[in-house]
């Protein structure tokens, strides 16, 4: 029944169209379609990072045209090689991107700051001052090897 | 008017940069304070806590910290400054928490630790949310009992929507009603 369906939809082809479908099939390519909104209302470039499975990225700019008829809604077709794991969109946090809770596929739980600072442990070089850090006291042998631990009163 | 722009008058001029030279001198001891802090109250979902986060300026707070214990703090390079002023903040902020089904009680905020982040000093707190709650009373005394001026936002951070609040003047205590109880 299937195939029945199948040849007579290749019937109402075109031959142009056929010809486009042959090509596909022949190519055995990925087509994606990205959906893409405005939620804040101004128009950026689009920036995306590609995560393919086997694990290669790739860096894709859209520029800010593709806005130009549609300044809400924007689709985007992507043909790739190999299959897409996930699609992150602004992975720099280059525009001026308010929610970056919307900006993964597959989604993501985005840490809070307490989150994130836990998990660092909040000595990243970039809240650093280096040039204070030279003045850190340097530790002797006698000093308290529990010192570091120390924590202070909640009370 | 644009005959005086194209001849300025050298002494109105002259009296002009007097007069501005006097007024720097005047408020140069207080020059660059903001007094003005953020604090964010977050309920995160994902972690079924509280979180609390204290934001200051680093010039203000090293101010404040060298008038309040009395001896020069540098908050930059000694993280013992550091947490003796999240100490002080943690001792003048609390907040009170109206439960489903009447209980009221202060959060029994925990200490997280600071961080510098650019220009700012934030200090985090957390505590476990346990039951649904309909309003929060708030009390945030950090620096506005060092300085009258001093003001402190605290905002409240919802799901789809932000709730200010803004201590200044003589508010010590703000309560909000939530407009739907978190759970």
């Amino acid at each position: 029944m299937e195939r029945n369906r199948y040849n007579s939809f290749l019937e109402g082809l075109e031959d142009w169209e056929r010809a486009v479908l042959n090509r596909a099939v022949e190519e055995d390519l990925n087509y994606y379609i990205l959906e893409l909104s405005n939620e804040g209302g101004l128009v950026m470039p689009i920036l995306l990072q590609l995560e393919y499975v086997d694990g290669s990225n790739e860096a894709l700019s859209i520029p800010a045209e593709i806005w130009r008829r549609n300044s809400r809604a924007v689709r985007k077709l992507l043909v790739t090689d190999q299959n897409i794991a996930s699609i992150i969109i602004d992975p720099l946090q280059e525009t001026a991107d308010a929610d970056i809770e919307n900006n993964f596929y597959p989604r993501r739980i985005i840490p809070s700051r307490i989150e994130s600072f836990k998990a660092e442990g909040g000595s990243s070089l970039i809240g650093r001052d280096i040039m204070q850090d030279i003045k850190t006291e340097l530790k002797s042998d006698d000093d308290d090897p529990d010192a570091d631990d120390e924590q202070i009163d909640n009370n | 008017m644009r005959r005086n722009l194209k001849r300025p008058d050298s002494l109105a001029i002259r009296f002009l940069v007097v007069l501005s030279t006097a007024s720097l001198a005047l408020t140069a001891s207080f020059a660059h304070q903001q007094k003005m802090a953020v604090t964010r109250i977050l309920f995160n979902a994902n972690s079924g806590n509280i979180e609390v986060m204290h934001r200051f300026y680093i010039h203000d707070a090293e101010h404040a910290a060298t008038l309040i214990f009395g001896k020069r703090q540098t908050l930059i390079e000694s993280a013992e400054s550091r947490e003796l002023f999240s100490s002080y903040v943690m001792n003048r902020f609390a907040i009170e928490a109206s439960f489903v089904g009447g209980a009221r009680r202060e959060l029994a905020l925990e200490y997280i630790g600071e961080e510098i982040d650019g220009q700012f000093l934030w200090v985090y707190q957390e505590a476990p949310q346990t039951a649904a709650i309909h309003s929060l009373a708030i009390v945030n005394m950090a620096l506005r009992d060092v300085w009258p001026e001093q003001s402190n936002l605290v905002n409240i951070e919802l799901a789809d929507e932000i709730i200010s609040l803004s201590f200044e003047g003589a508010a010590e205590m703000l309560s909000v009603e939530l407009p739907a109880a978190i759970n």
